[in-house]
C-alpha cells in the first residue's frame, strides 16, 4: 500500500467541462471594464545614460514610528483622574432623592429615549495606549522579546523513536534561558499579559464568529489568525531531566505523540520547576513586530471604535518599508475599560506596490532586462506619499537588471486598494543604464 | 490579458486547483464553486507571474482560503466534522487505491491539506507553509501526526 494510490485516484479527478465555459465566459464582461480602467499615462523618459549609483538611492528612509510618550503620560494621568476607569472624562451631576425617584419612576421611558453616554473619551489616547500595548504583548508572546540570562539555561535533545527521518532532519537540541522579566513567572502570566489587552468575547477568525477569550491559555487563541497560543507557550515541561533526550513518541505508538515533547520542540517558552523560560532562538533572535504610524481612529462612537495602524513585520525585504502592513483594531467599551474586541488586516502598502510595478515591466520589452523579483523590488521600494483617500501612493525605487546593477529609476503613482484594481496608474522612468537584451529574463510567461 | 490568456492559465491549471479543492471539500460541487471562484479571482486582479511556480503557488493559496471562506459560513458552520466524501465523482482501479484514497480523505482537514499539498503537489514544507499561512513548524507537526494517523488507519505496511 503506497501514499501513490491517492495520487492515482486524484490523478483522475476534473472539473466539468461546463466550469471552463462558465469561467471564461463571467470573466468577459470584466475584463473589457479592467482593459479601459487600465489605460494609464505612462510618462517613460527614454534611454538616457547615467553613470554610478543614483543619490535618490541613497535619501534616507525615515522610520514614521514614533514613541508619543506624551501620550502615555497623557493616558496615566487620565487613568489617575477617573480612578483606573479609562480615559473617560465622566460628566457627573448631583443626583437628589426626589431626582432618584423620577429615574425610577421613568425608567421604561428613559430606556426609550436617546442613549448617548455622558461620557467624552480621549479617543487618540485610548487608541495610542491599547494599540501599544497589544503590540508589546504580542511581541513578547510570539517573538521571546524578554530578558534573559543566558547563563541560566536547560537544554534537551529531540528525537522520534519512530521516526528516524524527523529525527535526522527537524529534531535535535533545544535550549531555553531563564526569564529575568519580573512580570512573568509562567506561561500562564505570558498569557495573561496577552490577554489583558482583549475584550471578554473577541472575534474568532475561524469560524467567523464571536467566543468568549478563554482564561486557560491552554485554550487560548491568537486574536490575528485564529491559531492557539499554544504555538508558543508550550507549558510546564518539569518532568524531563536537563540535558536529558526528549522522544516525541515514548510509548513507541505512532499514532501517539507526547504533547509536553512536542512543547519542547517549537514552543517559544516553557514552564521548568516553577520558573519560565525562553527558546534560545527566539530571544537571541530578537526579530518584533513595530508599529510605523500612529493611530488613525476611523470610526468612533460611545462604545465602539475602529482604528488603524501600520507596521512593520519582521521579515527579509521589509527592513526599510515606511509603511509596512495595516492592522485595523476594532476596539469595543466593556465594564468600564475599552478593550480589543477583534484585529484584522488591511493594505501592505509597499507590498501591494511592488505587486503592481512587477506586473506593470513585465509587460513593457525594453525593460526585459530588469529583475522583477518582487522581494527585491520591495528591497528598494521608498513610498514618497500616501493618499489614504484615494488609496494611491506615490513610490520610488531603483531597481536593477538581472546582473544586480542599478539599471532603472522609476517613480510611479500606484492604486494599492485591494479591492480595486491594483495597477501602476502612471510611470516616470528614467534608465541607468542602456537595456541589454542578453540580459533578459527567462522564463517569463506574458512578455509581451 | 486576453480571453486567449484566460484559456491558457485555466487549461494549465484547472486541475491542480480543483484537485486541491476536492481534498479540502470532498464533493464535486464545491470544489468547482470554488475553482471557478479562483480563476475569476486571478483574471480580474490581471496579476502576471515571473514564473509558472509562483503562479501555480498563488492560485492554490486563494484556493486554499476560498475553502477556509466557504468552511466558515452558516453553511458548514454546524456540519464540520460530517461532511461525507462524493463518491460518485471517484474512480478506484484497485480496492488499495480506494483504501488509502478513503484513509486520507477521512483525516481531519488540516491534515488533508497538508498531505495533498506535500504528497500530490510535491510541495516542501517551506511552501506549503506559503501557502496554507500556517509557519513551518505547524506544517511539519501537521505532516508528522498526518503520517502517523495514516499508519494508524492502514496498517505499518502503508508506503509514505
Amino acid at each position: 500500500m503506497n501514499i501513490n494510490d491517492y495520487k492515482k485516484v486524484t490523478d483522475r479527478l476534473e472539473p466539468d467541462e461546463r466550469c471552463r465555459k462558465e469561467v471564461l465566459g463571467m470573466n468577459k464582461g470584466e475584463n473589457k471594464i479592467k482593459q479601459n480602467i487600465n489605460e494609464f499615462d505612462e510618462k517613460v523618459s527614454g534611454v538616457e545614460v547615467k553613470h554610478g549609483h543614483s543619490a535618490m538611492k541613497y535619501i534616507s528612509i525615515a522610520a514614521a514610528f514614533v514613541l508619543v510618550a506624551g501620550g502615555i503620560g497623557t493616558t496615566s494621568y487620565f487613568m489617575h483622574r477617573n480612578g483606573g476607569s479609562q480615559f473617560a472624562d465622566t460628566v457627573e451631576e448631583e443626583t437628589t432623592a426626589e431626582d432618584t425617584e423620577t429615574v425610577i419612576e421613568d425608567a421604561n421611558e428613559i430606556a426609550t429615549e436617546e442613549t448617548a453616554p455622558p461620557v467624552d473619551y480621549d479617543y487618540e489616547a485610548i487608541a495610542q495606549e491599547l494599540t501599544d500595548k497589544y503590540l508589546e504583548s504580542a511581541n513578547i508572546m510570539r517573538c521571546g522579546c524578554v530578558d534573559f540570562d543566558a547563563n541560566d539555561s536547560i537544554t534537551f535533545y529531540t528525537y522520534d523513536s519512530t521516526d528516524d527521518y524527523w529525527s535526522n532532519n527537524y529534531g535535535g537540541q533545544r535550549t531555553f534561558c531563564k526569564v529575568t522579566d519580573d512580570r512573568f513567572h509562567s506561561c500562564q502570566d505570558i498569557y495573561d499579559y496577552y490577554k489583558q489587552n482583549l475584550a471578554l468575547t473577541t472575534y474568532d477568525t475561524r469560524f467567523d464568529t464571536d467566543t468568549i477569550t478563554p482564561a486557560d491559555f491552554k485554550n487560548g487563541i491568537f486574536i490575528e489568525d485564529g491559531c492557539t497560543v499554544m504555538s508558543w507557550l508550550g507549558g510546564d515541561v518539569s518532568k524531563f531531566e536537563n540535558g536529558s533526550r526528549v522522544d516525541l513518541s515514548p510509548t513507541h505508538d505512532e499514532e501517539c505523540v507526547e504533547e509536553t515533547a512536542m512543547a519542547v520542540n517549537n514552543a517559544a517558552y516553557v514552564d521548568y520547576n516553577g520558573e519560565i523560560y525562553v527558546n534560545k532562538n527566539y530571544a537571541e533572535r530578537g526579530a518584533k513586530e513595530s508599529f510605523t504610524s500612529e493611530p488613525e481612529i476611523t470610526e468612533k462612537s460611545a462604545d465602539k471604535m475602529v482604528v488603524s495602524r501600520f507596521l512593520k513585520p519582521p521579515y527579509t525585504g521589509y527592513e526599510n518599508v515606511k509603511y509596512g502592513e495595516e492592522l485595523i483594531f476594532t476596539l469595543i467599551f466593556e465594564n468600564d475599560e475599552w478593550k480589543i474586541k477583534s484585529i484584522g488586516h488591511g493594505i501592505s502598502l509597499e507590498y501591494y506596490s511592488a505587486i503592481a510595478i512587477q506586473c506593470y515591466l513585465e509587460k513593457i520589452d525594453e525593460y526585459k532586462d530588469i529583475d522583477i523579483d518582487c522581494m527585491d523590488i520591495l528591497t528598494s521600494l521608498e513610498v514618497l506619499d500616501y493618499n489614504k483617500e484615494t488609496k494611491i501612493c506615490k513610490v520610488h525605487a531603483v531597481l536593477h537588471d538581472t546582473q544586480g546593477v542599478d539599471a532603472i529609476d522609476m517613480t510611479a503613482d500606484v492604486n494599492v486598494n485591494p479591492n480595486g484594481n491594483l495597477a501602476v496608474i502612471s510611470a516616470d522612468i528614467t534608465r541607468l543604464k542602456e537595456y541589454d537584451s542578453s540580459l533578459d529574463r527567462q522564463g517569463i510567461l506574458y512578455a509581451n | 490579458m486576453t480571453t486567449e490568456q484566460m484559456a491558457e492559465l485555466y487549461d494549465k491549471y484547472k486541475n491542480a486547483v480543483y484537485r486541491m479543492a476536492f481534498a479540502y471539500c470532498k464533493n464535486k460541487a464545491d470544489a468547482e464553486d470554488i475553482m471557478q471562484e479562483t480563476f475569476i479571482k486571478l483574471f480580474t486582479a490581471d496579476i502576471r507571474f515571473e514564473d509558472s511556480d509562483k503562479e501555480k503557488s498563488w492560485l492554490l493559496k486563494v484556493t486554499v482560503n476560498k475553502c477556509k471562506d466557504m468552511f466558515r459560513s452558516l453553511r458548514y458552520k454546524y456540519s464540520l466534522t460530517a461532511i461525507p466524501l462524493e463518491e460518485a465523482s471517484l474512480v478506484y482501479e484497485t480496492p488499495e487505491e480506494s483504501e488509502v484514497y478513503h484513509a486520507v480523505m477521512s483525516l481531519p482537514t488540516k491534515y488533508r491539506l497538508v498531505i495533498h499539498l506535500y504528497y500530490y503537489e510535491d510541495y516542501s514544507v517551506k511552501e506549503i507553509s506559503r501557502i496554507t499561512g500556517n509557519n513551518e513548524s505547524a506544517v511539519q507537526t501537521q505532516l508528522y501526526r498526518a503520517r502517523k494517523k495514516l499508519k494508524k488507519i492502514l496498517g505499518k505496511e502503508l508506503r509514505l
